[in-house]
């Protein structure tokens, strides 16, 4: 190493050390409002978030992820039934929503150069400003969306990240911070909206070095996953557990999320099978086939019918005959709206394309079909994460 | 300030302020309250032009660089020295690499103000010569014979070890 690399190296590594507080805005604020009136303007409204009992469609995080929804559990309060499209704007501006499930948040991707010969992604996350009414961007590389849509879960920076903040969508402003001492890569809000998961790594999540110009093979790196942080935003202090790379993994980034039980942890294998963890870290055993693991919507709110595998067509039978009882043109099907509809994926036109997609909400015989956004090429324009309204 | 205007400045402080508090922990040899009131202070300054501020981040970080050097230049603060010591590392973490950048840290630390801001300027920020001259209020001649006197002292401290 020469004496420049090493001096900026040396520069570079003392300067990580430095703890970020969240609150540099406000301070910068109330400083200027003092200076140019002379007194304290009002600090920040910091809003408590009431999270009722409901779920949440994770989302999937790279090119290659799953989008994963859960089964939707009875709401603490009645569920909307109303639906919202955008198809004018793409990406949506205004909500984008039907019956219980609104698009919390979308985002897209960028591969960018690392400076070491890899590449990795990143994000642009926008989410819906419950002030504004209307979708915003966010400068955020990490963004989940609570359930009821009233609090997000971010990562400041970039990934792995050691600054997570809970971020009030009506306001914009962050209510919590906490400086890691582990630096993460995700975060998931558990089912009822109590914890919070964020595996951490040592290096980039979505590193890749890839092989040819377009980006379709890639060569093996070190797996960098440290561990795992199970944080009570309510009783303050994160508790991280080590957690090593899986050799099984699917990728590089091998993140944690929780199970519907809200107890358990979950990682992705290959197949649509899922590893399970408990809260310490501990292996508690595997399945397969997870419908949530492969996007499912699953068995409908009513328990009657059960929404098939990727399509295209899709289908939806029956759970106790087994009978077919609609069949969609559609590519997914990601989540019930009621018993008689959900919401999926569907392609454009005669689905020439089927990257040509965007979200639809279609009837369990598939003669109803309504577009909810904009078709857009899903696999370089922006990817919806749906959330429990 | 209208909102809007307020959202973008909240949203610039919460994606940059990593990258500035970095800047700052570097120009202030490691001193935690001095590098968030050097960030403060700056971004306070932006605020004030920030309708017409087409870069945030260049703006903010210039700020930066002034009030640093004109904080020092203040015949009260002179005598001011905020040296951080090297944080402690468990002795199992004793790698080359570690006692290599502890080392240079120590060595870093150990140079005056005006010597650790020139090279923070020159290999962390990555200024021209030019540039480091203007913002420091000195010739180009002087960039040039500090940044080769700290360079000495840093070899005359563990640097021959770390170029090794």
């Amino acid at each position: 190493m020469n004496e420049d690399t090493m001096i900026e190296e040396g520069l570079r590594d003392w300067a990580r050390e430095v703890r970020v507080p969240a609150d540099l805005a406000d301070r910068a604020l109330r400083a200027r409002r003092r200076r140019v009136f002379g007194f304290a303007g009002s600090g920040a409204v910091l809003v408590a978030a009431a999270v009722a009992a409901v779920v949440t469609l994770l989302p999937g995080v790279s090119p290659d992820r799953v989008i994963v929804a859960e089964r939707p559990r009875t709401a603490a309060s009645p569920a909307p039934t109303t639906v919202h499209t955008d198809t004018e704007n793409d990406p949506p501006v205004n909500l984008v929503a039907a019956g219980p499930w609104a698009v919390g948040s979308y985002y897209s991707t960028e591969w960018v150069d690392t400076g070491r010969g890899t590449e990795t992604l990143r994000y642009t996350w926008s989410v819906y400003d419950q002030g504004k009414g209307r979708y915003v961007r966010t400068p955020y590389q990490w963004v989940d969306v609570l359930p009821g849509m009233g609090l997000a879960a971010v990562l400041v920076g970039d990934l792995p990240s050691q600054g997570l903040g809970l971020v009030d969508l009506k306001t914009m402003m962050f209510t919590r911070w906490w400086d890691l001492d582990e630096a993460a890569g995700s975060v998931f809000w558990s089912p009822d909206g109590s914890k919070l998961v964020a595996t951490t790594y040592s290096g980039p999540p979505d590193e890749k070095k890839w092989t040819d110009a377009e980006r379709t093979s890639a060569t093996g790196l070190q797996r960098s996953r440290t561990g795992f942080y199970v944080i009570d935003p309510n009783a303050g202090t994160p508790a991280w557990r080590p957690l090593p790379p899986d050799p099984d993994a699917l990728n590089t980034r091998d993140d944690l999320r929780w199970d519907d039980d809200g107890a358990r942890l979950w990682t992705a294998v290959g197949g649509g099978g899922r590893l399970l963890y408990d809260t310490e870290g501990t292996r508690l055993g595997s399945d397969e086939d997870n419908p949530r693991r492969m996007n499912e919507a699953g068995v409908s709110p009513d328990g009657r019918l059960r929404a098939g595998p990727a399509g295209l067509p899709t289908k939806v039978t029956d759970v106790e005959t087994g009978e077919v009882v609609g069949r969609q043109r559609m590519l997914q099907l990601w989540a019930w709206v009621d018993d008689d509809h959900l919401i999926g994926l569907g392609c454009a036109r005669d689905c020439d394309d089927e990257f040509d997609n965007t979200l639809v909400m279609v009837s369990v015989d598939g003669k109803e079909t309504v577009p909810l956004a904009s078709y857009r090429d899903s696999r370089a324009s922006w990817r919806p994460v749906l959330v429990r309204r | 300030m209208d909102s809007a205007a307020e959202l973008r400045f909240r949203e610039f402080v919460a994606a940059r302020s990593p990258a500035l508090m970095g800047l700052a922990y570097l120009l202030t040899a490691g001193d935690q309250h001095a590098a968030e009131d050097l960030v403060q202070s700056s971004l306070v300054r932006a605020l004030g032009r920030w309708s017409d501020v087409a870069d945030p981040e260049a703006y903010v970080r210039r700020v930066m660089y002034h009030q640093h050097v004109s904080l020092w230049r203040r015949p009260w603060r002179r005598h001011e020295t905020t040296v951080a010591e090297p944080p402690d590392r468990g002795a199992d973490d004793g790698t080359r690499a570690v006692e290599l950048r502890l080392a240079l840290r120590a060595a870093l630390a150990t140079l005056t103000r005006r010597q650790r801001t020139m090279l923070v300027l020159r290999y962390y920020e990555d200024l021209p010569e030019q540039e480091i001259a203007r913002v420091m209020g000195c010739s180009i001649g002087t960039v040039r014979s500090t940044t080769h006197r700290s360079l000495a002292k840093l070899r005359s401290a563990d640097l021959r070890e770390l170029t090794r």
